[in-house]
C-alpha cells in the first residue's frame, strides 16, 4: 500500500518565471516564462533548444542556484521557492546537478576522492563510516577505475571528469538529477559510453532526471517527455515519441529538420553492428 | 596533374622537460585537389587541428614538425616564415573554430577586411572599400553597407564567422583549411555556414580541407574523408564509401556511437564496450599542453 | 607505439608514458636552472647564517674599538672578524653585517607575513561577497594607498618609539592594499566559475566555498607577491633605516649601516658598500626566485624549460 507521497511527484514546476534586470536603462531579459512541468522517479524529461532559449537557466531555477523571479518549485510535495538558506541546504542532498563542461565543473586541486568525498563534509550526517571504502563503490558504480581514488581532476580526461562529477553527485543518495549538457563537451565515443552509464543508473537508482540539451539526435535516445524551448517557454511538450512523430509547432518542425542526422542512410541506421 | 596539397609521412612532436616528447602526429598521408572537399575526422586527441596548423607552419616550438607537405608542388614544411606569409592568405586560407577570437576586437570589421584587400591584394582604399562591402554581401551579410562599420562583438556567432570566412575568400586562395567553423555554432545557423562554404568553392573551384569532430556535418560538406586517431589516419576514401562501409574497428565505432544511428539508448550499449574505442583512458601523467 | 593486430582487428595500444609531474617536475627544473639554484642558496645561506650565528659574535660585534676605526678591508692580520674592514667606531664590519642580517630578514619576513595574511583574508571576502562589503573595504584600501607609505611611517615612529616591532606593523599596514587588491581581484573571478556553482549544488555555504574552493587557487599568487615584496620591504626598511627613523643602536639592520657610512663615501668606501651590496644581492635573489618559480609552475611557460635539442631534421 503505497502512501501518497510515495505517488508524489519528484518535481513539480508551475509558473517558474526569471527576469534578469537590464543594466543601465536596457530593457529586462525574460530568459524563463511561465514553465510549467511535472518529473515523476524514474523518468527523464527533456528540454531542447537552441543557445538563447532559456534552457540552462531553467536548470538552475529548478535548483535555486539562480532565484527565480517568480513561480514554484515543490520537491516531493515540499515547496523549496520558500526556504531559507539553511532549510535550502538540507534539500538540496535530493537534488544534484551534473555540469556540462569537465573541465571546468570539478576544482582543479582536488583529488578524485576530495571531489566525490566533499559532498558529506557538508553535510555530515551523511558521512559514511568508512568513506574511503564509499567512494571506491561509487567509482565502481560509474566505470572509473579505483586507483583513480588519488588521481587529481588534472590528470583525467573529459569522459573520466565527467564519471567523477556523476559520482560526486550519486554519493548523497539524491531522487533528482538535473543534467546541464552532460556529455556536449565529450567525444562521439565517449558520450557514448557516458548515457549509457546515465541511463543505467536511472534504472538502478529510479533517479528522475531534467536532461538539459541541444542535441535532439541525443534526446530522442533518453527521454520519456520532450519540451522544446524557444524564448524561455515551452513552444511544445508531450511524450517524445509523440514530440519526434508528430510534432505540432512550427519551431519543433524546423528545429527537427535542421538537425543533422547521417543523411539518407540515417534510416537504415549506420555502420553494421 | 599534381594534386593541389599532396601531405606525405607528416609527423608533429610537442618536446617537454618532465619526459619524452608526446607524439601528436605520427606519419600522416593524404591529398587534396582542386574543387575537392577533403574532411578530416576525429575526435579530440587525434592530431587534427596540429595537423592542420602544420600545413601552414603554425605549429611553433616546442613543437617539432617533420615529414613532407607539397602545396602546388612546393614543399611547405620546413618553409622559412618570409615564404610562408607570402603562401598563406593568398595561396592556403584559413578559418578557426573561434570567430570571436579571430578578429580583432578594436577595428571594425570592414576595416580589417579592406586592410587585408589593400595590403595582399594590392587594391587602392576606395577599391578595397567597395570590393570589402560586396564580400560582405556575397557570404550573407544583410545590409552589408551600413554593417561596414559594426564591430565583432556585435554580430552573432553566425554572422562573425561569415565575416571571418569573407576574410579568407578576400584574398582568393586555392586551398581552403576550416578547422571546426561550425562547432561552436547551433544547428541551425550550422546548416547556413555550410551551404555558404559549399557556394564559395562551387564559384571558385577551390580545395577545401575541413575538420571537424562531427560526422554528420562531414557527411554535408566533404566527398572525401580521412578517419584520424591518436595522431594517424586510421581509414580514407570517398566519404559516402566509407560511411556506408567502413573498413577500421574505430571508423566502425565512431559511426554506431552517432545518436543518430541507435534507435534506443541500449543500442549504444553495444559501443560503450567496444575496445576499438579505447584511447589513452588510462589515468594520463600528462603535464600541461 | 606497439600495435596489436588480431587478424581483421587492428587495436591501437599508446606507449604508457612516465612523465614527471607536479612538485617533482618543479624540483626537476630547479635543479636545472643556475639562477634559480644561485638565488635560493644565497637566501638559504642568509637565513641560516642569521638564525645561528648571532648569540656566538653579538658581543664581538657590539665592541667599538676607536683605534680601529675605519679599518680598510682585507687585511687578514686583525683577524676574520675584521676582513671586511670598521666602521667609524671601530665595530667589525663582518660581524656587524650578520648581526644586520638578522634584523634585516626578520623585519622583512615578519611583514610581509603579517601584511599577505591580512590581505589575502580580506582580499577574498570583499571579492567573493562584493556589495557593500566590498565597497567598503575598498574605500578603506584606498584611503590607505593614498597615504604616502614613507610619510606614514615617519608619523607613527615619530610618535611611537622605534623598535623592531613598530616597524613591523607600520611596514605591514602600508603594504596590505597589495595583497588585498590581488586576491580580491582573483576572488572575483573565481566565484564566477563552475566549480564554485558546484560547490554550491551540493550545499556548501560561503565560509566552506571560500576557505576550500577560493584559497587553494589564490593562494600561489600570493606567494608570489609576497616574495616579490620581501624583495620591496626588505629595502623600504632599508630606506627607513637610513633616514633614522626606522631603528636605533643596539639593534642593527643593513639600511642603519648604509646611513652610518654615508660621511665616509669617499675616504671609507666600505663602511657604506658591503651593506649596500647585501641588499641589492637580497632584493634580487628574492626577485629572480620568486619570477622563475612563478613560470616554473605555470604549464603555458613550460616551452623555456625544454632543452633544445641538438640540430638535427626529423624525418618519419
Amino acid at each position: 500500500m503505497s502512501t501518497a507521497s510515495d505517488q508524489a511527484p519528484v518535481l513539480e514546476v508551475a509558473g517558474l518565471r526569471k527576469v534578469f534586470a537590464g543594466k543601465r536603462g536596457a530593457p529586462d531579459t525574460v530568459a524563463v516564462a511561465d514553465v510549467d512541468f511535472t518529473l515523476h522517479a524514474g523518468e527523464c524529461l527533456a528540454v531542447v533548444g537552441e543557445s538563447g532559449s532559456g534552457k540552462s537557466t531553467l536548470a538552475r531555477s529548478v535548483l535555486r542556484l539562480i532565484e527565480p523571479t517568480d513561480g514554484r518549485i515543490r520537491y516531493r510535495g515540499v515547496d523549496v521557492t520558500g526556504l531559507n538558506p539553511a532549510e535550502l541546504r538540507r534539500q538540496r542532498r535530493h537534488m544534484q546537478m551534473i555540469f556540462q563542461d569537465p573541465y571546468a565543473s570539478l576544482h582543479p586541486r582536488q583529488t578524485v576522492y576530495r571531489l566525490v568525498s566533499e559532498p558529506w563534509r557538508v553535510h555530515r550526517d551523511l558521512m559514511p563510516p568508512d568513506p574511503r571504502a564509499r567512494v571506491r563503490e561509487l567509482l565502481d558504480q560509474v566505470g572509473m577505475p579505483s586507483h583513480a581514488i588519488d588521481a587529481h581532476a588534472g590528470q583525467l580526461s573529459g569522459g573520466q571528469r565527467q564519471r567523477v562529477s556523476i559520482a560526486r553527485a550519486l554519493s548523497l543518495r539524491p531522487d533528482l538529477l538535473v543534467l546541464d549538457e552532460p556529455v556536449s563537451a565529450l567525444d562521439v565515443s565517449i558520450q557514448a559510453q557516458v548515457i549509457t552509464l546515465l541511463m543505467e543508473l536511472r534504472e538502478e537508482l529510479g533517479l528522475a532526471y531534467l536532461f538539459i540539451s541541444h542535441d535532439l539526435a541525443l534526446v530522442r535516445l533518453v527521454a520519456d517527455h520532450v519540451g522544446v524551448m524557444y524564448g524561455g517557454r515551452f513552444v511544445e511538450y508531450g511524450p517524445a515519441e509523440r514530440v519526434f512523430g508528430n510534432p505540432q509547432d512550427a519551431y519543433t518542425r524546423s528545429l527537427l529538420a535542421a538537425s543533422p542526422g547521417l543523411g539518407e542512410s540515417s534510416a537504415s541506421g549506420g555502420g553494421p553492428r | 596533374m599534381t594534386a593541389l596539397l599532396e601531405v606525405r609521412r607528416l609527423t608533429v612532436e610537442f618536446l617537454t622537460d618532465s619526459g619524452s616528447p608526446i607524439q601528436a602526429v605520427r606519419g600522416v598521408d593524404f591529398a587534396v585537389d582542386a574543387g575537392q572537399t577533403l574532411a578530416i575526422l576525429g575526435e579530440s586527441g587525434s592530431g587534427k587541428s596540429v595537423t592542420s596548423k602544420a600545413l601552414m607552419g603554425l605549429v611553433d616550438f616546442p613543437g617539432v614538425v617533420g615529414g613532407s607537405a607539397r602545396f602546388e608542388g612546393r614543399e611547405m614544411i620546413g618553409l622559412g616564415e618570409r615564404d610562408l606569409q607570402r603562401v598563406r592568405g593568398r595561396g592556403i586560407g584559413m578559418v578557426f573554430q573561434d570567430s570571436l577570437d579571430s578578429l580583432n576586437p578594436v577595428y571594425s570589421v570592414g576595416s580589417q577586411l579592406v586592410e587585408a584587400l589593400r595590403v595582399r591584394m594590392g587594391l587602392p582604399h576606395q577599391a578595397a572599400r567597395a570590393r570589402a562591402v560586396e564580400l560582405m554581401s556575397e557570404v550573407g551579410i544583410v545590409d552589408a553597407e551600413r554593417r561596414f562599420s559594426s564591430y565583432p562583438h556585435q554580430f552573432s556567432g553566425g554572422m562573425r564567422q561569415r565575416i571571418c570566412i569573407a576574410l579568407a575568400i578576400a584574398l582568393q586562395p586555392r586551398l581552403l583549411i576550416a578547422d571546426e567553423p561550425t562547432t561552436a555554432l547551433d544547428v541551425t545557423v550550422q546548416a547556413g555556414i555550410i551551404r555558404l562554404l559549399k557556394r564559395i568553392q562551387a564559384e571558385t573551384d577551390m580545395g577545401m580541407i575541413f575538420v571537424t569532430h562531427d560526422l554528420a556535418v562531414a557527411r554535408m560538406i566533404a566527398s572525401h574523408v580521412v578517419v584520424m586517431f591518436e595522431g594517424l589516419v586510421v581509414e580514407r576514401g570517398r566519404i559516402d564509401d566509407v560511411f556506408a562501409d567502413p573498413d577500421h574497428p574505430y571508423t566502425r565505432g565512431l559511426l554506431a556511437s552517432h545518436p543518430g544511428a541507435a534507435r534506443t539508448w541500449r543500442d549504444l550499449r553495444a559501443v560503450a564496450g567496444d575496445p576499438a574505442l579505447e584511447r589513452e583512458e588510462v589515468i594520463a601523467d600528462v603535464d600541461g599542453i | 607505439m606497439a600495435i596489436d593486430s588480431t587478424g581483421a582487428r587492428a587495436v591501437l595500444l599508446p606507449e604508457p608514458t612516465r612523465r614527471r609531474t607536479g612538485a617533482a617536475l618543479t624540483f626537476a627544473r630547479f635543479r636545472r636552472s643556475p639562477g634559480a639554484l644561485l638565488s635560493v642558496g644565497w637566501l638559504a645561506l642568509l637565513t641560516l647564517v642569521a638564525i645561528i650565528v648571532p648569540p656566538f659574535i653579538e658581543t664581538e660585534a657590539n665592541r667599538q674599538d676607536l683605534g680601529l676605526r675605519l679599518l680598510p678591508p682585507f687585511q687578514p692580520e686583525h683577524g676574520l672578524a675584521y676582513i671586511l674592514g670598521a666602521d667609524s667606531l671601530g665595530r667589525p664590519e663582518l660581524l656587524q653585517l650578520i648581526m644586520g642580517t638578522r634584523t634585516s630578514l626578520l623585519v622583512a619576513v615578519l611583514s610581509v607575513a603579517i601584511a599577505a595574511c591580512i590581505g589575502f583574508g580580506i582580499g577574498l571576502v570583499s571579492g567573493y561577497f562584493g556589495g557593500w562589503v566590498d565597497e567598503v573595504l575598498m574605500r578603506i584600501a584606498d584611503v590607505m594607498h593614498t597615504i604616502p607609505s614613507l610619510l606614514l611611517a615617519l608619523a607613527v615612529l615619530y610618535v611611537l618609539e622605534p623598535s623592531i616591532f613598530n616597524l613591523v606593523i607600520v611596514l605591514a599596514i602600508t603594504r596590505i592594499p597589495v595583497y588585498l587588491r590581488t586576491a580580491r581581484a582573483q576572488a572575483l573571478e573565481l566565484r564566477e566559475r563552475v566549480f564554485v556553482e558546484s560547490s554550491r549544488s551540493i550545499g556548501a555555504g560561503d565560509w566552506r566555498i571560500i576557505t576550500t574552493d577560493l584559497a587553494p587557487m589564490v593562494l600561489p599568487t600570493i606567494r608570489t607577491v609576497a616574495m616579490l615584496e620581501v624583495a620591496s620591504i626588505l629595502l623600504a626598511a632599508a630606506g627607513l633605516s637610513f633616514l633614522g627613523i626606522g631603528l636605533q643602536r643596539p639593534d642593527v639592520d643593513w639600511g642603519m649601516m648604509v646611513a652610518d657610512g654615508r660621511a665616509y663615501l669617499t675616504s671609507a668606501w666600505w663602511v657604506t658598500v658591503w651593506p649596500g651590496l647585501i641588499i641589492v644581492l637580497t632584493a634580487l635573489a628574492a626577485n629572480l626566485f620568486s619570477n622563475w618559480l612563478r613560470a616554473a609552475e605555470d604549464p603555458a611557460q613550460s616551452a623555456q624549460f625544454i632543452r633544445p635539442p641538438r640540430r638535427r631534421k626529423v624525418r618519419a
